[in-house]
């Protein structure tokens, strides 16, 4: 199920707009925290399913592409990346947690293993909060709360990104 | 007519130079906290998402929302963690010697409670658990001895540090169980992967003398637990993503769970409120009242913004209260003397809300907190 969209965008247009801060934030937060599980509508899905490939639809670079059905971070395909590879200068994490996000081109589960990108301070660009099929922090593997970077030499998370490494043979969550 | 005009004129001029004596000049000094904190003080700890190298946290007054100081707490922070006798706080800290690289260096970072000043280290193994902030990252055992930090390399461990000795003793293997909640002296529990709870028992030298690991009493994959539980007396509450109360006995060797109970009637679970947020519960001990983060919203929207605070009594499992939120909040404290208040803050937009946690009442809104404030914490 995608989303109208994720709360942490709300943050970064929040911070762009903080000129008119009150009205404008108590608005937009009121609001978009009431619709916030609706489906995605039809005229934002007619805009988003124009890009990409045919076989992999949307675009990586907003929040409610579909590899992003699981994501908590910033976005590496805005921020010098892809959604399988790092910016410049930093290191795909050697840990990640693993999601299953359904490809609305097949129709088909894929595994998708959300890496986070090592070694230069965050990219202020493009943050994404999804959730879907996300678990607590007490099952590691299925957390997007922590930063996946602790395993590598250094641990300052740059950006997240979203590879395919399978096909689900059945949704697991 | 003109000449009328300038003779008013002049006649305010001088009477103004005469009503105000000329201000004395100034020495600059520094402001120190007063010995006894205000109840209703409260601490905003800013994860600042958009450069998490600078983690930080605010002290304020809540009875008129002044901005009475602040720390400077590196990557990632967390929380502070509070002693019992109020003349130092604790922080977790972690820096690299050339800002985002270079050296890693974590440790306890010892603060005078009163000039907000660095007065001591405790250097810890580089491995604390980076992400989220939550309750469980460290906590401090009730005879205010151990520090202990929850490690995450991806192995799991809990780091244990003498705040007496100012040294850190070692560390415990807990392969499978998260997060620490202190329930006694040298005493504390985790949160199982399959749903269990382990209590774990240390000597005075912090090494694990017992551990009981309890049968699975949650179901992790259909309704986990929230990370944030309340404590009253030795009583541990969480609710899950459903809007369940799970409530656990701290002093009971399995931490003998109560029976479940739900926050919301089934009316209201078909209007889709649900709990959502970070720091999601708070709960006034003297009066049992856990205050609730509730929004309207689907099955994955456990962290979404709350548009009401609901209020119950823990101990009759009754709702007493709705309060509608002033703005969206993803984070909630009450304080914790007679004439409580109440605080929350957003994730996603920098102020602070206080309330009277007894009537609901809106009483201020303080702005400019920072970039993005996660937990909030009344000493």
């Amino acid at each position: 199920m995608s989303r109208l969209d994720s709360w942490s965008e709300r943050i970064s247009r929040n911070l762009a707009k903080r000129t008119s801060r009150r009205s404008f934030l108590t608005r937009l937060g009121t609001v978009l925290a009431g619709t916030a599980a609706y489906p995605l509508l039809p005229v934002a899905r007619g805009a988003t399913e124009v890009q990409g490939e045919p076989e992999d639809p949307g675009d990586p670079t907003n929040c409610n592409y579909w590899r992003y059905c699981g994501m908590d971070g910033a976005l590496c395909s805005c921020c010098g990346g892809t959604t399988s590879s790092c910016p410049p200068g930093t290191e795909p994490s050697v840990v990640s947690w693993i999601g299953t996000c359904r490809n609305p081109a097949d129709n088909k589960d894929y595994v998708i293993s959300y890496h986070d990108c090592c070694g230069k301070t965050i990219c202020p660009r493009c943050t994404c909060t999804r959730n879907e099929g996300v678990g607590p922090i007490y099952r590691p593997a299925k957390s997007n709360e922590i930063n996946w970077c602790t395993a590598n030499a250094n641990m300052v998370i740059n950006c997240s990104n979203a590879a395919i490494i399978g096909v689900a043979t059945k949704p697991d969550h | 007519m003109e000449k009328k005009a300038l003779a008013v004129i002049l006649g305010l001029l001088i009477s103004s130079t005469v009503a105000f004596a000329e201000l004395e000049f100034e020495v600059l000094t520094t402001e120190r906290l007063p010995a006894e904190p205000n109840p209703h003080w409260v601490w905003v700890n800013d994860i600042n998402f958009f450069s998490l190298l600078d983690g930080k946290a605010y002290l304020i007054d809540g009875d008129n929302g002044r901005f009475l100081g602040m720390l400077g707490l590196g990557y990632f922070h967390n929380k502070i963690i509070f002693p019992a006798d109020g003349n130092v706080i604790y922080t977790t800290q972690t820096y690299y010697s050339r800002g985002a690289y270079g050296e890693r260096t974590d440790f306890i970072g010892i603060y005078d409670a009163r000039d907000l000043k660095p007065i001591g280290e405790i250097a810890i193994p580089n491995k604390r658990l980076t992400g989220i902030p939550t309750q469980g990252h460290t906590a401090i055992t009730d005879e205010d001895r151990f520090i202990l930090i929850y490690n995450f390399t991806p192995a799991q461990s809990v780091t244990v540090v003498d705040v007496k000795a100012s040294k850190t003793l070692g560390e415990i293997e807990t392969p499978g169980c998260s997060l620490v909640y202190p329930t006694g002296s040298h005493r504390f529990f985790m949160i199982c992967g399959d749903g269990s709870l382990v209590s774990l028992q240390l000597d005075d030298r912090g090494r694990e003398i017992d551990k009981t690991v309890t049968k699975p009493v949650f179901d992790p994959l259909e309704d986990p637990i929230e990370e944030d539980g309340v404590r009253i007396g030795n009583r541990w509450s969480f609710v899950s993503r459903e809007g369940y109360v799970y409530t656990f006995n701290g002093g009971a060797a399995d931490l003998a769970l109560s029976t479940p109970w739900s926050l919301q009637s089934t009316a209201e679970r078909k209007a889709s409120w649900r709990v959502g947020g970070f720091q999601i519960i708070t709960a006034h001990a003297a009066s049992g009242r856990m205050f609730v983060l509730m929004h309207k919203g689907g099955k994955f929207t456990f962290q979404d913004p709350a548009e009401e605070i609901w209020v119950y009594d823990l101990e009759q499992k009754v709702r007493l209260q709705r309060i509608k939120a002033k703005h969206p909040a993803t984070a909630v404290r009450v304080s914790q003397d007679p004439e409580p208040l109440l605080y929350t803050t957003f994730m996603g937009d920098p102020i602070l809300d206080v309330y009277d946690a007894n009537t609901g009442k809106h009483l201020r809104t303080v702005e400019q907190l920072g970039i993005s404030p996660t937990f909030l914490q009344t000493p």
